[in-house]
């Protein structure tokens, strides 16, 4: 401090100081209902109010149609505290959704376990959802759909999705549409029961007219066809300026597999890691990717 | 600082005085302040085994000296533990112990957080006949052969701090940071000494973190340090997991003869934007890319 300008010195004091103050500490408690609007004990349940629902216990139910969890108000965050939202008992067959939100605004969706829907968790228009922290385990035809503008899907791990026999033929881990973001997941296992010619595609991240979103973190894997189907790690349709960067996909070789799928080349893949793809990346805008051809 | 201060102009000073007055009275953030809300039941001694699904918390220190067995057994689906900071405590039963810290067999969709595990041969174990394990904010000390070993599909480590692993006398010859298995990403975590006891004949390898039958996986993010012994160190070693990405992880070794910072096996795992200082081999066998081997 000897050489120092004390102004400079004091410049800096002020800094440390005012930091101390307005910076965020890192939350390290175990959950906590001090927040709760109110809690959910049974599915099916709708959700009227706004505010923060939460599990305070594991719930299930054997449904095979509607939906476990509606969230029919905007300004809704459900956290589960890690319990679960289970539907396996509504068997292979099942058409029911976990937690649902149609038209809805700022919904988020937290720290929950949502296992054995047809589609695990899923909005339809509306925009500015979050979903983050999720497991998604065993949901049989989608996992998460999030077809809302403005959305975010980070931060989840989605395994062993696929299986459906109402459903058959195709299998999507994470299906997103009209500008949401898709980052640091990890979907790990999608194999679609084949369809009647008994073929089947498996898509570890669709995305449709996502133009508007980055695809960015992930870890993809696990992708499992049948038939003349094919596996698909990042498959973009209408994708326009999308990025997709920093994902790790592994596929098993299979023939007319591809890494990174992209409609033409406004949209940009840089820095993935694709290994055991067919094609490794098809139509982007290419930069910096890594394809393992080995 | 005095000598600061009184040198400061008048203006400057004002400021920083209207700093401290906003640091002694703005509130922080909550920090620290465990709630227990979603605890469905607590775990106050050790050994323990949890065969009930929920969130099962520690509100306290446990310690025990077992030299077999596990201090937790985690015996049914769905379960969290959650160690809310505290310690699941291995070290009185010396440098003998086998036993395990905390075992998931043959279980799904576990989460072990917070916990503070030390002293055991197995910190935290997950069996291959179970899946989707996440094993995340853990401190595992002193543990004396494997740190965390999870060899269940689907699995995720994440944000560990693994720290002084090795030392056993019973199990000799080689001491394991991490050792994943079958679809387990290890990501964000840090290893930071690893160091076996020798064998008679004075072999002890050190492995940072092991990937082994783990194709369907990343191990991205991590820091490696500290590996030590008398036989070769490994930053990270994957043996049988083809298509294994390694991605964006600082290691750093010694410079021991035989040292590997990134071994693959065969060209099909890809190694890329790694940082790799002190190994005698930067990278071996992998499919490189964008890689900084430092060997200075």
């Amino acid at each position: 401090m000897n050489r120092l300008s004390p102004v400079i010195a004091a410049i800096l004091l002020f800094v440390a100081a005012a930091l101390g103050t307005i910076l965020p500490l890192p939350a390290r408690a175990a959950e906590s209902y001090d927040n709760c609007t109110g809690f959910i004990d049974t599915v099916p349940a709708t959700i009227s109010t706004q505010g923060t629902w939460c599990l305070r216990r594991d719930l299930s139910t054997a449904i095979t149609s509607g939906v476990a969890i509606t969230v029919a108000t905007n300004n809704v965050t459900i956290d589960c505290n890690d319990f679960k939202v289970g539907g396996l008992a509504g068997g292979t067959g099942t058409d029911a959704h976990g937690i649902y939100a149609g038209s809805r605004f700022n919904i988020t969706v937290r720290n929950c376990t949502v296992r054995g829907f047809l589609i695990g968790i899923y909005s339809n228009g509306g925009g500015g959802h979050l979903h983050e922290h999720n497991s998604l385990d065993s949901n049989t035809s989608y996992a998460l759909i999030v077809n809302s503008p403005g959305s975010t899907i980070r931060r989840n791990r989605v395994l062993d999705t696929g299986g459906s026999t109402s459903a058959t033929g195709l299998a999507y881990g994470i299906y997103a549409a009209e500008g949401v973001d898709v980052l640091d997941n990890t979907v790990n296992g999608v194999a679609a029961t084949p369809d009647g010619s008994s073929d089947a595609t498996a898509y570890g991240i669709y995305t449709a007219t996502n133009g508007d979103g980055s695809v960015a973190g992930n870890r993809v894997r696990g992708l499992v066809a049948s038939g003349t189907g094919l596996t698909y790690g990042i498959y973009n349709v209408d994708s326009g300026r999308m990025i997709t960067r920093d994902n790790d996909v592994q596929g098993s070789g299979v023939a007319g597999s591809i890494g990174v799928r992209c409609t033409n080349n406004r949209a940009t893949a840089r820095d993935n890691v694709i290994a055991g793809f067919t094609t490794g990346i098809l139509n982007c805008l290419s930069d910096g990717d890594t394809v393992n051809p080995n | 600082v005095e000598t600061i201060m009184k040198r400061v102009p008048p203006g400057i000073a004002s400021l920083l005085l209207l700093a401290t007055v906003l640091g002694l009275a703005l509130p922080l953030p909550a920090r620290a302040a465990q709630g227990y809300d979603n605890c469905t039941g607590f775990i106050d001694t050790v050994p323990a085994t949890i065969s009930t699904q929920g969130t099962w918390c520690l509100r306290r220190d446990l310690g025990t000296s077992i030299t077999g067995g596990n201090a937790i057994a985690v015996n049914a689906n769905n379960v969290t533990i959650d160690c809310n900071d505290f310690k699941v405590g291995g070290l009185a039963a010396g440098t003998g112990t086998i036993a395990g810290g905390i075992r998931i067999d043959g279980r799904f969709n576990s989460i072990i957080r917070n916990c503070n595990i030390r002293g055991f041969a197995y910190g935290i174990v997950a069996t291959a006949d179970g899946g989707g394990h996440l094993i995340e904010h853990n401190n595992l000390d002193g543990n004396t052969y494997y740190a965390i070993i999870v060899a269940s599909p689907g699995s995720t480590i994440r944000s560990n701090r693994v720290l002084d692993t090795g030392g056993s006398t019973t199990r000799v010859g080689a001491a394991y940071g991490i050792y994943a298995m079958r679809g387990t990403d290890v990501v964000d975590n840090t290893v930071n000494g690893v160091a076996a006891t020798p064998t008679d004949s004075g072999y002890a390898a050190a492995y940072g973190i092991f990937a082994h039958d783990n194709d369907d996986a990343s191990v991205a993010g991590n820091r490696i340090r500290g590996l030590a012994g008398a036989g070769p160190t490994y930053g990270i070693y994957s043996q049988n997991s083809s298509r294994l990405v390694v991605r964006d992880n600082d290691l750093q070794g010694s410079g021991g003869v035989g040292s590997s910072g990134v071994y693959c096996g065969n060209n099909q795992a890809t190694a890329r934007d790694n940082v790799i200082a002190g190994f005698a081999t930067g990278i071996q066998d992998c499919l490189s890319s964008n890689n900084t081997v430092n060997t200075n």
